[in-house]
């Protein structure tokens, strides 16, 4: 299969142009995914609504069910709950790190051993965040380990 | 670690208990020279397995523990094992004397630090493993975003 790419002109809407003789639930799954991973996220901060690239957040956290979007150096609330972003992000290089984390595993730099099993991961903005011993295999899977 | 979690570790681990306890009663048989083991003995060293497992529920937690809040619970747990296992351990006549309670206690001490050391060590391996694997896809993705660099045809499939 080939794959075209056409540039737009300034303004222009961007648009996913399937080309095929039948589609799929893996046509339709691979552009829903490019469309979460392109479009982006709705979030919310200092009352004004951003549309956040996937691959700008660093990862997501729920504390006392209220929904954070990390990037590099902002935070911005969110509505989703933690399992929406995660059927948002399946297939993509995010994964379930602990109980109320997901993170993105492309901004990992390094992982470090931690107590008890789990890993301490530095993300490429110098934060350090938990991945938990039972999430791991998450980790594993997308490193092809 | 949630319940689900919890109680899966605790089955395997009371498994393994109960498996090295019986293994190290034989060979303390057999250097003892006393061939006979009371059937109770089964019993008594499945309750004493039980003991040894459960401060594991010292782990518990709905949310997920800080690094200073598991090790906390790592040093109670491991105050717990060393309070539980002499107490059940004389129960079951494990060991008796001043001597025998610190023989016992420092076998306490050295197979919870060995399993703490052990499970450092395969989280370390594991570490290195991903370290490793971060290493090659970061390799992969720059080499990518060389060669895709613009618009036209990816031929690739």
């Amino acid at each position: 299969m080939r794959i075209i790419y056409e540039k737009v002109k300034e303004g222009e809407e961007e648009v996913i142009i399937v080309r095929c003789k039948k589609v799929t639930e893996d046509m339709t799954y691979a552009a829903r995914t490019l469309n979460a991973v392109i479009g982006g996220v709705t979030a919310v901060k200092d009352g004004e609504i951003y549309k956040l690239p996937l691959c700008d957040i660093y990862y997501f956290e729920v504390v006392d069910n209220n929904s954070f979007l990390y990037c590099e150096s902002e935070v911005y609330e969110s509505k989703l709950k933690l399992y929406e972003f995660e059927e948002l992000t399946y297939g993509t290089h995010f994964f379930r790190a602990t109980k109320s984390t997901v993170i993105n595993a492309d901004r990992i730099v390094c992982v470090s051993p931690a107590l008890y099993g789990r890993f301490t991961a530095t993300l490429d903005n110098g934060e350090k965040v938990m991945v938990s011993r039972s999430y791991v295999s998450s980790l594993k899977r997308i490193m092809g380990l | 670690m949630n319940i689900k979690q919890l109680l899966k570790t605790f089955c395997f681990h009371y498994v393994l208990i109960y498996g090295l306890t019986m293994m190290a009663s034989f060979f303390w048989c057999l250097a003892s020279g006393d061939t006979s083991v009371p059937l109770g003995f089964f019993w008594k060293a499945m309750i004493f397995s039980l003991v040894a497992d459960a401060p594991l529920f010292v782990f518990w937690s709905k949310k997920e523990l800080t690094s200073k809040q598991t090790l906390i619970r790592i040093i109670i747990h491991g105050v717990l094992l060393e309070i539980l296992l002499p107490t059940a351990g004389w129960f079951i006549g494990m060991w008796r004397g001043v001597g025998g309670f610190f023989v016992f206690f420092a076998t306490v001490l050295i197979v919870d630090a060995s399993i703490f050391g052990i499970t450092y060590l395969k989280t370390s391996v594991e570490a290195g493993n991903i370290n490793s694997a971060l290493r090659r896809r970061k390799c992969k993705s720059e080499k990518k975003e060389e060669e895709v660099d613009g618009f036209g045809e990816d031929n690739r499939d």
